[in-house]
């Protein structure tokens, strides 16, 4: 089995990593639907 | 006109691609372990966000606010320091050269490992492989099987490049993707073999007493620094076919953070199968554990043959993940050094590509050679421990103090989704130029005191040399008049 530290380490990797991507993967998405509609709008 | 991503996920799967080098997967797992196991993401992270990312950022700024690659960039700053860009061009040429000859021994293993033809003896394979003679000086014969593999790679970088922004889009849409998923695939093959949780409590373990070690945060700044591709003038050449309006601060997280968690997951890849062969061999994961092309060519193939099932399986796709994540590297090297030149000269692209693949090939030749070996470790650590470094320092000069931080900060917030404060300037003027000369000075001190791999005094020299050479030539090459 593997130490409580070393999960905890697995754990801030992962929050750190992959949700630190998703996060602003997220936020890119979010400008880029905001962006269309505003383009929707002045159209 | 100049070439245009087609979407801002293009430019940022390119940018990841050059970032996800083979470092990611056969260097970080490694420094991770020797320097306090999980309590090495404390400094690593803090070297994310104060100096790698800061850095991304400066060059996606520039390549966007220039339209240009990096010679043209500092030209277009103070004509006086357009060397520095051609030197950037110039290391990110030399590690070219030797990246595909790294790239062509995956090449060769990825055939090799089909019949799993180094058997029960692994090391001794990878030096008949190599012909490795015992000096560097002596040369020994050709590999032609090497000389073949390169011709391969050196071809498929000239494919993937000579039509400009349009075929890259195209190959990365493939070499990007396809490496992650099957690094995933082998972290879970790994994770699953008996022995497995062994080899993952090294890497993840935390050492929080090595955080007092300063060694401990130059490995992390050092790492950050060589795996974000920085300081080759490859993000300033691939931000330069953004639009103006393409955000510039969330792109560069997002190419870090890629970065960053693919090597997290390589390091799964990599300890799981040390566990598991420890698990086999009796040999303890501290004593099997290494990196670089050690780990890669040598322990990773012994742990491979010891698979109950698709032993032969395994071993291509980890030799494909490394041959594809490093071919994304090597054709952006290619297109910062083609990019500069035509930019400079006016010269047809696919001719130049061709000109600089075929002069790449030619270069790579000798380092198929027995002594190859030692002089590809050899370039490589004189090239990245002191030519990226300065050329890294150069860029915070000229873009911090010449140019000036404030200019790129109004930049980067006019069309970025994140706001960069005052705080990013200090990190580029003072942070990151003094980090960088600590890396160069542990470097030189280290180097003076114990030498590097017990190579003899004429091979540094000549290592050293690499360096005064790629910078002569940068000078040569800015003083060469445009028509």
């Amino acid at each position: 089995m593997m130490s409580g530290g070393a999960i905890a380490m697995l754990i801030v990797g992962c929050v750190v990593f992959y949700g630190g991507l998703a996060w602003c993967i997220y936020r890119a998405l979010r400008g880029r639907s905001r962006r269309l509609k505003e383009n929707e709008d002045r159209r | 006109m100049r070439e245009r991503w087609r979407s801002r996920s293009a430019f940022v799967m390119a940018a990841i691609g050059s970032a996800v080098g083979l470092g990611n997967i056969w260097r970080f797992p490694y420094v991770c372990y020797q320097n306090g196991g999980g309590a090495f993401l404390i400094p690593y992270l803090v070297a994310l966000f104060t100096v790698g990312i800061p850095l991304l950022i400066v060059e996606f700024s520039i390549g966007q606010r220039f339209d240009s690659a990096a010679p043209r960039s500092f030209s277009l700053v103070n004509r006086r320091w357009e060397w520095a860009g051609w030197w950037a061009v110039a290391a990110a040429f030399i590690i070219a050269v030797y990246y595909s000859v790294i790239m062509a021994w995956c090449l060769c293993y990825l055939s090799h490992s089909l019949g799993l033809s180094w058997g029960a003896d692994a090391p001794a394979f990878f030096l008949q492989f190599l012909g490795k003679t015992s000096s560097p000086f002596a040369l020994g014969g050709l590999n032609l099987q090497i000389v073949f593999a390169l011709l391969f790679v050196w071809t498929a970088i000239y494919l993937i490049l000579y039509k400009g922004v349009k075929s890259i889009e195209w190959a990365i849409a493939l070499t990007v993707p396809l490496p992650t998923l099957l690094l995933l695939v082998l972290a879970v093959r790994g994770i699953t073999l008996p022995g497995a949780l062994e080899g993952l409590e090294f890497y993840l373990t935390p050492n929080f007493a090595k955080l007092s070690s300063p060694s401990v945060w130059l490995a992390a700044y050092a790492q950050i620094f060589f795996s974000l591709s920085l300081a080759q003038g490859i993000m300033i050449v691939y931000a330069s076919y953004l639009r103006k309006k393409d955000d510039i601060t969330n792109n560069a997280i997002i190419t870090a953070l890629a970065d960053g968690g693919i090597a997290f997951l390589a390091g799964f890849a990599v300890f799981s199968v040390l566990g598991y062969l420890s698990h086999t061999t009796g040999v303890p994961v501290e004593e099997a554990a290494g990196s670089g092309i050690g780990l890669a060519f040598i322990t990773y193939p012994t742990a491979i043959s010891h698979l109950p099932v698709a032993a032969a399986l395994f071993g291509a796709i980890f030799f494909l993940v490394l041959l594809t994540f490093g071919l994304n590297s090597a054709f952006s090297m290619v297109e910062s050094v083609s990019g500069g030149v035509v930019e400079k000269w006016g010269l047809s692209k696919p001719r130049i590509t061709f000109v600089i693949c075929l002069l790449g090939f030619l270069l790579s030749v000798p380092l198929a050679t027995g002594a190859g070996s030692y002089w590809v470790d050899i370039a490589d650590h004189f090239i990245s421990n002191f030519g990226l470094v300065f050329v890294g320092l150069m860029e915070c000069v000229v873009f911090g103090y010449v140019l000036g931080t404030e200019h790129i900060r109004r930049q980067v917030n006019r069309t970025s989704d994140l706001w960069l404060g005052r705080w990013w300037d200090w990190l580029i003027k003072i942070v990151a130029p003094v980090i960088l000369v600590f890396i160069a000075a542990a470097s030189f001190v280290e180097l003076l005191a114990e030498g590097y791999e017990g190579l003899p005094t004429g091979a540094l020299m000549a290592g050293g040399g690499m360096v005064v050479l790629s910078l002569v030539a940068a000078i040569w090459l800015m003083k060469r008049r445009a028509p």
